[in-house]
């Protein structure tokens, strides 16, 4: 299953060397090829791209009110001077003091309490120096750390914690700061005077980072990397399909995940590789003598599958199949079409339909991951739900269309409910936002026909919601009944 | 070589992602669950989300649970355990003992009749609809098989579905590859002073999990009344050295903030005190949430000592404050122990018996020369504690170095 002549992955970001990202991939078979962000185009033949992503670690020092320089470093700067300190003479008086800072101003990693306990190691054992770790959360959550941080006890460094309060700095006369601060544990006010202070370095997204995830139409996370926060991209990928993200330096639970983050990019970018004999088995098509170009499409996609060129495409490669474009375009243009691996696209996706309603019943469109499950657990807890619900499963609430709530409102249905995933959950970002504007029509539509707009209702849930599943619609159903 | 196949221990978040990932490349999988129902600890959570989802990965273990169970590629063996493992030049051959099937998976329909006439309360209704089959007895509960005669779920089945004469099974498998991800044993808090098992008040963080899952809402299990003011506990059973835990359990710092939210979100009137020791990551959002955390709830930096009953049926816990200096009280009305994550009980004889070495802790060691050996990987909390995403991940990357091990990528 080696490639065929194509270029697999594309290379994107600052971090490419000393990394070993795309010797890994060569090492494993993957054709490479490094590209900036204008190379990467999404009709592009290619397999994929991998954003690797470095960001910008500093020691923002003014947090604290800090200022550098006089043996005031950040972490990685001291561990570089490190082979320089000089072994201290201990018949010239007490040892000097190494303090480190960690945590107290913005979140620190496991990387630098590591660093911190390596060359407290070396101060200790080897330079005759004193250390006092300062720190507020102190992040002990990668393997190993935490017997770490009792071995440099028990070697003599020094622990202070710190919860709300904070040490402050001040310069002596020598220029140097000296450190005030109150030890929670003895309850005592302690002034240090270190030879060197040395601040944890704190990792942001920077401009570059954020500049490069918006050209290449990939949503970050709420730190500013890719990949996307979205629980279904499984901290990789993005809502474009194939644009993975990693970002070598960083430890965010506290544990070296390269490889591990490198392994499931190189499993994700095989398997689409193999997209033409997989999947997905179904994708939009756009009728080219009924499309508009309005590029109502376009904007709508949550996966920047809409191409625009001469002709308004649709990339199979990146469709999810949602719908979202389906429900939105105006001309009518856009089918689901389920997807021969051999010949392309072929029979149309049937639009959801409703079956056997009687007048009165409750009506109830749901997204098949969250509601369709939630309703199945529900079954299962005997938790109950009304007989006469009639429940549509859609494979994304994005494709429910006002024509479709309207359908079931002249089919004499007593109410409709859209259940959906919870904002930010959503497998195609804003399907379930997309339902909510449409049942805001609906509700606004009802409302001019002098109707109760009441009778259709939006709720968001999970599939492990089954009580919920149920509380939601008998609470609904109560409420219809009423009138 | 023809037709691959891969052995599976363990069904839980990081062994069915694996098992999903394999089958994407049409390598088939058997998967071993040692419980009668898949889906690992994560198909008894909860969902955390307020208005919007806050990214606990709970929802997953559905997702991950019907896809497997739904898949022709992978077949899940429930109460089934690895007895033989040798291997000599091809496949591995493996023996897999199978707990006697009381009820038929193709049969049961999950209606529960045989719960609610079963005199030993011995009928267990899986975590999911998705289960295969959705019911199960329990065999150390079940009079049946402590010699007695009893035949009430048999005779109430409307189905047939259940019977008493299906043995143990051996089922004799030749993997090409295997991947151990057994997952982790909860700690068992009975071992820190805090009343549990003797308060009913006092609940573990998963037991919490299966009430806002089952019931949709808290309780005190003690009288059904909803708590006015909880506590959370961190740590209880990591980062212990009396107990020789000289780790994190990494996930509670995440889990114990959002199901505070959680239960906010549920009433907003409840009172939310955590203790705990340092705060590790629980998000990409870290540093504005955890500035928000502290305004919303009241976080405590302390250990308590105990946790006793006060005479009008509260709990209280006595600790250090830190921001006193002195000794102080809290009672409340419910308290949540966030248990930690431990090496599971037959990792020892399992990793043995796949040659995968294990470190100090008692996990096992990840990606040195020669462990783990060839054709088997070893993904998820086997290696050490972590959550729900991160063990999908776990299992995505082992799902990768077994297609390598089988020559497929």
């Amino acid at each position: 299953m080696k490639s065929e002549g194509r270029i697999d992955i594309l290379i994107i970001g600052d971090a490419t060397t000393g990394s070993g990202v795309s010797e890994t991939l060569i090492g494993k078979g993957f054709r490479v090829a490094r590209a900036d962000v204008e190379g990467y185009s999404h009709r592009s033949r290619v397999g994929g791209a991998i954003v690797v992503q470095a960001g910008e670690r500093g020691p923002e020092f003014e947090a604290l009110g800090l200022e550098p320089g006089n043996r005031v470093v950040a972490l990685s700067d001291f561990l570089e001077a490190l082979p320089d300190i000089q072994p201290f003479d201990k018949s010239g008086g007490p040892a000097p003091l190494v303090v480190f800072l960690l945590g107290l101003a913005g979140e620190s990693s496991c990387r630098a309490t590591r660093d911190a306990l390596a060359a407290s190691s070396v101060l200790l054992d080897d330079l005759g120096r004193r250390v006092a770790m300062l720190y507020g959360n102190l992040k002990v959550s990668a393997a190993g750390l935490e017997a770490e941080v009792r071995e440099a006890r028990r070697k003599g460094a020094l622990l202070l914690r710190f919860s709300s309060a904070r040490p402050t700095f001040v310069r002596n006369g020598e220029g140097r700061p000296a450190v005030e601060c109150l030890d929670e544990a003895s309850r005592r006010r302690l002034i240090l005077h270190p030879d060197w202070i040395v601040k944890d370095e704190i990792l942001r997204a920077g401009p570059g980072d954020l500049e490069r995830a918006a050209r290449l139409g990939a949503e970050p996370g709420p730190d500013g990397f890719l990949p996307s926060d979205n629980v279904y991209r499984f901290g990789l990928e993005t809502n474009r399909r194939g644009i993975l993200g990693i970002i070598p330096d960083a430890d965010p639970l506290g544990r070296d995940t390269l490889e591990d983050d490198l392994a499931a990019a190189m499993l994700e970018m095989r398997a689409l590789d193999r997209f033409d004999s997989w999947a997905p088995d179904r994708v939009a098509v756009i009728d080219p003598g009924l499309c508009a170009r309005c590029l109502t499409c376009h904007r709508s996609c949550p996966h920047g599958a809409v191409a625009v060129g001469e002709r308004i495409e649709i990339v199979p490669q990146a469709c999810f199949a949602c719908g979202i474009c389906e429900a939105a375009c105006p001309a009518k243009a856009i089918t689901l079409r389920e997807r021969d691996p051999e010949k392309g696209p072929l029979e149309a996706v049937p639009r959801p339909v409703l079956l056997d309603i009687r007048p009165g019943d409750l009506v109830t469109f749901g997204c098949r991951r969250s509601a369709e499950r939630a309703r199945a657990l529900c079954g299962h807890l005997g938790a109950g739900r009304p007989a006469d619900l009639v429940f549509v499963p859609v494979d994304c609430a994005g494709r429910i269309s006002r024509e479709m709530l309207m359908d079931a409102f002249l089919q004499d249905a007593s109410g409709v409910l859209v259940l959906t995933c919870h904002p930010g959950n959503c497998h195609a970002e804003k399907g379930n936002l997309q339902a909510r504007s449409r049942v805001g029509e609906v509700r606004r539509f009802l409302e001019e026909a002098g109707l109760n707009p009441e009778r259709v209702r939006f709720n968001t849930l999970a599939a492990n919601m089954g009580v919920e599943f149920g509380r939601m619609v008998r609470e609904f159903k109560a409420e219809l009944d009423q009138r | 070589m023809a037709e691959p196949n891969v052995l599976i221990i363990g069904g839980g978040m990081a062994g069915l992602t694996a098992a999903l990932e394999l089958a994407r490349f049409e390598v088939r999988s058997n998967v071993v669950e040692s419980s009668p129902f898949a889906g690992g600890q994560a198909i008894g959570f909860s969902c955390k989300a307020t208005s919007a989802c806050v990214r606990c990965g709970a929802c997953l273990a559905e997702d991950r649970l019907q896809s497997a169970v739904e898949s022709p590629e992978i077949r899940i063996l429930p109460s089934s355990r690895l007895l033989e493992l040798s291997r000599s030049n091809g496949p591995f051959s493996a023996v897999v003992l199978r707990s006697p099937r009381v009820v038929d998976p193709d049969l049961c329909t999950g209606c529960g009749r045989c719960v609610d006439v079963c005199p030993e309360e011995a009928v267990r209704r899986a975590p999911s609809p998705y289960n295969r089959p959705p019911l199960a007895v329990d065999l150390d509960r079940c009079a049946r098989f402590a010699g007695g005669d009893c035949t009430a779920c048999v005779d109430a089945c409307p189905e047939s579905a259940l019977a008493f004469d299906r043995g143990e099974e051996r089922l004799a498998l030749e993997p090409h590859a295997l991947i151990l991800a057994s997952g982790f044993h909860v700690f068992d808090p009975r071992e820190k002073p805090y009343g549990y098992g003797e308060m009913e008040d006092v609940i573990t963080n998963l037991e919490l999990e299966r009430m806002l899952r089952e019931k949709g809402g808290l309780v005190r299990p003690s009288d059904g009344s909803p708590p006015g003011r909880i506590a959370f506990i961190q740590c209880v059973g990591s980062r212990d050295e009396r107990l020789g835990h000289l780790w994190c359990s990494r996930v509670c710092c995440g889990s114990a903030p959002r199901t505070a939210r959680r239960l906010r979100f549920l009433e907003p009137e409840l009172d939310v005190t955590v203790f705990y020791i340092d705060i590790q990551t629980f998000g990409r959002d870290f540093e504005s949430a955890w500035n928000e955390l502290r305004r919303e709830f009241r976080f405590i930096r302390a250990v308590p000592a105990d946790a006793v009953p006060t005479e009008n049926r509260r709990v209280r816990l006595s600790y250090f404050d830190p921001e006193t200096g002195s000794p102080d009280s809290l009672d409340v009305d419910l308290l949540v122990l966030s248990v930690g994550i431990t090496p599971g009980r037959d990792l020892a004889g399992t990793s043995a018996l796949l040659g995968l070495r294990r470190g100090a802790d008692g996990f096992v060691e990840a990606g040195d020369s020669g462990n783990p050996p060839a054709g088997v990987t070893a993904p998820g909390t086997v290696l050490g504690p972590m959550g729900i995403l991160d063990a999908v991940k776990s299992g995505k990357a082992s799902a990768w170095r077994t297609l390598e091990n089988l020559g497929m990528v």
